[in-house]
């Protein structure tokens, strides 16, 4: 009788004990969870904001360009032969460097994760970046003349990286399916794409691949974020 | 009244049970929560920043550009200064585009095959990307310009580069900040690592006066016949 009283007390005093923790622990939590979600809340939307008022001087910076384009036009067309030439070699100089938007014939290519399965490696489902390195590879040596990947252009100096499950190109983070465009000739790359060890490795772990040719592609001129001297200011010509 | 005492006990000890084992599991969930959240909140930051960056740049630009407009509306400049100004644009544009030989500073790599095997594309294209990463202004390969349109093809023991060939040892120059690309390939389980790992010997030389040669201008390299401006 006695004893059973004793393991009641001990009983009781750690149910108390316990409540307290949990009650103690649900308070924490909560709070720990109010400041995460306002400060991961907070900076979403902050990143939002930012992204829209990107676009927003994307969108200010073609106006201005575009407008810049149509009053050189009208100089050149005062008729000064010298200033002709000049916006000639400059037009030829923006297409080479990727700056305009271009069209042609030539192939789009789709790539997908691989749906996931247990018995593998999540890592080997996944596209990583050296994969699309070696496709632009491919493309470039049947000829491709000019590439994107999710309508980034890809200039001399792009880089291409694997953030996870995301890639990260001209500083833009975009996640899969990757859609790589190419103009060039329609069956030289399509043929070399099919045929790519890259291409066929990647198929057998199931990351999906897709090849189309296209007779009218449009490629997005690179958007010039920074101004060209920021993009060769370690550069000194040397005459020759 | 004994029966009634055993009873308590027992759901007494049932819901002492359950709510340890309640305890447990929310300590844990929790735990994985700050986790995930430290991620979400560090991925948050690096995004917000880069988009900060992005918008900044593209102000400057647009300043500079309000400033263009303005001379060429008030006809302030002269025809003299307007060619002078397209001039210096053609220049620059000719500079990227990689149509002029240049010199700077940064680095010089220098890969080389420890046995007999011979080095493959994919070595020389992963080190390209990386010191891409390193915002590299100029490339070569074998004082090859690499360009947005270059492939680099291993064809039997040797490279074929913008459709020349290319003998190992292969050397790579870039120009950029000569620290940072040097950190782009050294990094712990990077480039540097990953070669060795193929038994190929990397030798990586800073040098103050990196020349690099303006891509071959016969028409084969630099092609655009098959793209159409669009306005």
């Amino acid at each position: 009788m006695r004893g059973s009283k004793g393991v009641l007390f001990v009983v009781f005093l750690l149910f108390g004990m316990i409540i307290t923790m949990q009650f103690r622990t649900i308070l924490l939590a909560q709070q720990q969870n109010n400041t995460g979600q306002t400060s991961v809340q907070a900076l979403a939307s902050e990143l939002e904001q930012a992204k829209n008022e990107g676009i927003k001087l994307l969108e200010e910076l073609q106006r201005l360009e575009k407008e810049k384009n149509e009053m050189m036009r009208q100089i050149s067309n005062d008729g000064n032969p010298v200033i002709n030439e000049l916006l000639n070699k400059r037009q030829e100089l923006l297409v080479l460097n990727g700056f305009t938007d271009v069209k042609g014939s030539g192939v789009v290519i789709t790539l997908n994760d691989a749906p996931a399965r247990e018995e593998m490696d999540p890592s080997q489902l996944i596209i990583h970046d050296m994969d699309i390195v070696q496709i632009l590879n491919v493309l470039r040596s049947a000829g491709a003349q000019a590439i994107s990947i999710n309508d980034e252009r890809i200039i001399t100096t792009s880089r291409h990286f694997c953030v996870g499950p995301t890639i990260l190109i001209n500083q833009k983070r975009y996640p899969v399916p990757y859609v790589i465009k190419a103009i060039g000739d329609p069956d030289e790359m399509y043929n070399a794409i099919e045929q790519s060890e890259a291409v066929i490795i990647m198929r057998i772990y199931n990351i999906q691949v897709d090849v189309r040719k296209e007779s009218e592609i449009l490629i997005p001129g690179y958007k010039v974020y920074g101004n060209i001297e920021n993009m060769i200011s370690g550069l000194e010509v040397v005459e020759k | 009244m004994k029966l009634f005492r055993e009873a308590a006990l027992t759901v007494v000890c049932l819901v002492l049970g359950i709510t340890i084992a309640m305890q447990y599991r929310s300590v844990k969930i929790n735990n994985t929560l700050a986790v995930y959240e430290q991620q979400r909140v560090n991925d948050l930051i690096t995004d917000l920043l880069r988009e900060q960056e992005n918008n900044k740049q593209l102000q400057r630009r647009i300043d500079e550009l309000q400033k263009d407009l303005e001379n060429l509306r008030t006809g302030t400049n002269s025809e003299n200064e307007t060619i002078q100004e397209l001039k210096k644009e053609n220049e620059k544009l000719e500079i990227l585009a990689g149509l002029k030989t240049v010199k700077g500073k940064g680095i010089i790599v220098t890969l080389e095959s420890m046995d007999n095997t011979p080095i493959d594309d994919y070595s020389i294209l992963t080190v390209l990307n990386e010191l891409r990463a390193a915002d590299v202004q100029a490339l070569a390969v074998n004082d090859e310009r690499i360009i947005a349109t270059s492939e680099v093809r291993r064809v039997g023991s040797y490279m074929v580069v913008n459709g020349r060939k290319l003998l190992p040892p292969y050397v790579i120059k870039a120009i950029a900040d000569p620290q940072k690309l040097e950190n782009s390939l050294t990094v712990m389980a990077g480039v540097v690592d990953m070669l060795k790992y193929y038994n190929i010997k990397v030798d990586i030389k800073k040098d103050d006066n990196v020349i690099i040669p303006a891509v071959r201008d016969d028409g084969t390299v630099l092609r655009y016949d098959l793209l159409t401006p669009v306005e």
